[in-house]
């Protein structure tokens, strides 16, 4: 009787923990998202955006928005801040189909082709493991083992019988190191998020140069709507690598972060 | 009044013509205006009417060498007379300086008319005296090529005209072909040369305040190439002159002598201004000028693998040909074919006009809608001294449907095929459903926060250990914690025959059943179908009080009675608390 309050008290206690996420005021941001539809169904586009911005504002982002001005900005040939919002809808969606193939319209209409370098088995563990789940996630996990450990050794504590306390002491072993884990993969990811930041070339054209002054050499040149990461920077310049392994410094007034 | 006004027109309509008919000209020519002091100097004074009295200046600073001598001719041509009458004086300086030739008189049908003084500049003597009637010298003195520029500061790339002329004097004549000795090289220029086709045309004209016959040999127009001093490498021609000679054939005319003269135009420098550095666009590719620019494409509207063509065309005046037109870029989807140069250009003495276009062959590989980046278009205009950028409008291609499959496995030379294949059906409509999420949620994974949960949940194990052991001690010694199990194991085995107190027979058939159950469970002893003997033998066995063994054999015993002898006045109140103690001692024992 005793132990089984005690096992619905724990229970009681993580779930609520885990279900006290932040719970937004979503009516407005749900009247302002339908106002932008019905806009964009009548093909106001610019109009929509606005609304849509608005969503934005009220500190709400999902998905389907960024994927609506993303579609909104390609009607209105505007490459560079389509390909910008469906990378942020794809940064937060990442296996959605309608993303990619809409996507892939501007990707047609871009002037650049990056080829990507073929990738080193380290980098792909990097990259699968970054962006597996985000670090709030993790995060919650990690406390999740964490509660369900303690538990396992309270349970350990209590029961009296070997094949119990076996099954406990495995429990535990197991969640202690899984939390283990979990810590490490969510300092990995949030490494992942520093280290891995992009950009979206918003000049119509821009030339790459060896160094952070004009004076330096212009390595290549980068056309709108061409997706970059970003290393570091110093003053108002950039170093940038593209997907095909060029490297290069750019102003940071021609690019915007995603 | 009238009539006075009448004879005013009529004086004005007939005497005025006669008296500009019959006008007198008495001139002084002097051979030459510059002489060195060994040098001679020949003077006309010439009338074209017969004149008398002829009285000559005193030519102060002058000795007179020979003169005056007197001709006159006499022609008539075609029914017009012209007449002339020259009185000739040879003189020599006899000092240096700017010497002035008074004014010679003649009295011609009662009038009295005045030459006007001459100014000559005596300067130096010359190594060898040039005699006025020399041909060679003559020559020189009376054929002049000049070289013209349009401009002789202009900026880099700004159209500069170069115009050759050759000046001809009265005195002497050209009748046969010149001879180019030395064309004029224009390095560091862009030059095109414009000659003169067929006949020259004779102009009139003044060179050095002379009056001269010249022809434009050639006009070359300039594009300078480099910044700073820049020279052009003079034209030398070889001409023969004719030059009229003092001396006179049989039937009195002058006989000419022919001379070869090599005159050359004076090397020319042109100071090149470099174009500002401040404000020039970035697109600037070197054109200065006056331009259009435009950019068009054929059609918006097409099917993929279906072609279609872009161009770009600057027109306008300026170096044309001299510079690089914008260069597009274009979807990567769009196979793009080498363009088309299409340059018409035409050359006049001001420069290049007219228009250059490249055409680009498009085909789009991919439906979809292919925004064309707008292009633009810098040059420098050399009046306003100020970069013009001029962009055209935009584009956009709209491919209405996607490849065919076929054609598209059927043509595997695929240099340029898109690297993203697109959704072959449609673009994708918007969502109309969205899930919220904060857009900057609060960081707290690695924070203190973050820490402090997992602490608390850590915290947990040793505070309910604490909370464990405090029970513990509160619930105090064995003593009383043996009580408590005895209870609990009585409570557990007899709470059946302790509800069937007010019957009896079935209370003592629960209570063996209960004794027996306890047995079993206590003592792992299976005791239902054994005799009392065997009971208390194993009971014995597991080290369990005689005393106990004894009493519970008792119990048991009374339990069988009760059972097959229900009559049988019982103790149930008895009985039960027998069991009570019963089973308590054999607890203890066992522990």
């Amino acid at each position: 009787m005793n132990r089984k309050i005690v096992h619905l008290s724990i229970f009681v206690w993580v779930m609520g923990l885990m279900t006290s996420t932040n719970v937004l005021a979503q009516g407005q941001a749900d009247n302002w998202f339908d106002q932008g539809n019905q806009l964009y169904k009548n093909q106001q586009y610019k109009e929509a955006i606005m609304r849509w911005e608005a969503v934005l504002e009220s500190g709400a982002h999902s998905g389907a928005l960024y994927f609506n001005m993303a579609n909104a900005y390609y009607y209105l040939n505007d490459l560079a801040s389509s390909m910008y919002y469906y990378e942020k809808a794809l940064a937060l969606d990442p296996n959605d189909e309608d993303i990619k193939a809409n996507r892939a319209y501007v990707q047609n209409a871009l002037i650049d082709v990056i080829r990507e370098q073929p990738k080193t088995l380290f980098q792909k563990w990097d990259e699968v493991s970054g962006q597996l789940f985000s670090v709030a996630t993790w995060a919650w996990l990690g406390l999740l083992f964490m509660a369900l450990f303690v538990f396992a050794v309270l349970r350990f504590g209590l029961v009296d019988s070997p094949g119990a306390k076996r099954f406990s002491f495995v429990l535990a072993t197991m969640c202690l190191m899984l939390f283990v884990v979990v810590i490490f993969l969510g300092r990995k990811t949030e490494a992942y998020h520093q280290n891995y930041r992009w950009a979206i070339v918003f000049q119509q054209e821009m030339s790459v140069r060896s160094g952070p002054r004009l004076s330096d050499d212009a390595l290549f040149e980068l056309h709108a709507g061409t997706k970059l990461r970003l290393l570091q920077s110093q003053d108002q310049w950039q170093e940038i690598e593209l997907a095909d392994g060029r490297r290069g410094w750019v102003l940071t007034q021609e690019l915007k972060a995603l | 009044m009238k009539v006075f006004v009448r004879w005013i027109i009529y004086a004005f309509v007939f005497v005025l013509p006669l008296v500009l008919g019959a006008q007198v000209e008495f001139v002084a020519k002097v051979s030459k205006k510059k002489l060195g002091l060994n040098e001679r100097l020949r003077i006309d004074f010439e009338m074209n009417e017969d004149g008398d009295n002829f009285e000559p200046p005193d030519f102060e600073g002058f000795r007179v060498l020979g003169g005056p001598n007197q001709s006159i001719s006499n022609s008539w041509i075609n029914g017009k007379r012209s007449y002339s009458k020259t009185y000739s004086f040879f003189l020599a300086p006899l000092r240096k300086g700017p010497i002035t030739i008074g004014q010679a008189a003649i009295e011609i049908d009662g009038e009295r008319y005045k030459s006007v003084s001459v100014d000559v500049i005596v300067t130096e003597a010359v190594e060898i005296p040039k005699d006025g009637n020399n041909a060679d010298y003559l020559a020189s003195e009376n054929v002049h090529l000049v070289a013209e520029v349009s401009k002789t500061n202009p900026y880099l790339n700004e159209a500069i005209t170069v115009v050759y002329k050759l000046y001809v004097s009265n005195q002497v004549s050209i009748t046969s072909n010149w001879r180019e000795i030395d064309s004029p090289k224009y390095a560091d220029f862009w030059s095109q040369t414009l000659d003169q086709k067929g006949q020259l045309q004779i102009y009139e004209g003044q060179y050095r305040g002379e009056d001269y016959r010249y022809v434009i040999l050639r006009t070359t127009v300039l594009y300078p190439q480099k910044t700073g001093e820049l020279s052009i490498e003079p034209l030398t021609l070889d001409v023969p002159i004719d030059v009229r000679s003092n001396r006179r054939d049989f039937f009195g005319r002058f006989m000419t002598t022919r001379v070869n003269k090599t005159i050359s135009a004076g090397r020319r420098t042109i100071d090149v201004k470099p174009l500002p550095l401040e404000n020039r666009p970035e697109d600037f590719t070197g054109a200065v000028g006056y331009f259009d620019f435009d950019t068009s494409i054929s059609r918006s509207e097409l099917d993929a693998q279906e072609s279609l063509e872009y161009s770009v065309t600057v027109r306008g005046e300026g170096n044309l040909k001299l510079f690089e037109l914008p260069k597009p870029q274009f979807p990567n989807a769009f196979e793009v074919y080498e363009p088309a140069r299409n340059d018409k250009i035409s050359t006049r003495t001001d420069g290049m006009r007219g228009s250059v276009s490249e055409v680009y062959t498009l085909v789009p590989q991919n439906q979809g809608t292919y925004p064309l980046a707008s292009l633009s278009f810098s040059y420098f205009d050399p009046n306003l001294e100020r970069y013009i950028t001029k962009n055209a409008e935009d584009h956009v291609v709209n491919v209405i449907n996607g490849p065919e499959l076929a054609a598209a496995q059927g043509n595997t030379t695929g240099q340029s095929v898109a690297p993203v294949t697109v959704d072959a059906d449609r673009f994708r409509y918007i969502k109309l459903e969205s899930e919220w999420l904060a857009k900057n949620p609060i960081p707290w994974f690695g924070t203190w926060a973050y820490w402090r949960w997992i602490i608390a949940f850590l915290m947990l194990i040793p505070l309910w250990f604490t909370v464990r052991a405090i029970r513990e001690r509160y619930l105090g010694d064995t003593a009383a914690r043996a009580l408590r199990q005895r209870k609990r194991l009585i409570a557990q085995y007899l709470s059946e025959a302790k509800a069937q107190q007010n019957n009896p027979a079935a209370f003592y058939a629960a209570l063996e059943r209960s004794l027996h159950l306890f047995l079993k469970a206590q003592l792992k002893l299976e005791t239902s179908g054994l005799s009392k003997e065997n009971i208390s033998a194993l009971m014995a066995q597991r080290q369990v009080a005689a005393e106990a063994i004894e009493r519970l054999i008792g119990l048991i015993e009374r339990c069988e009675r009760a059972r097959y002898a229900p009559s049988t006045a019982v103790d149930v109140q008895n009985d039960y608390s027998e069991a009570q103690e019963v089973i308590s001692m054999i607890n203890t024992a066992k522990r």
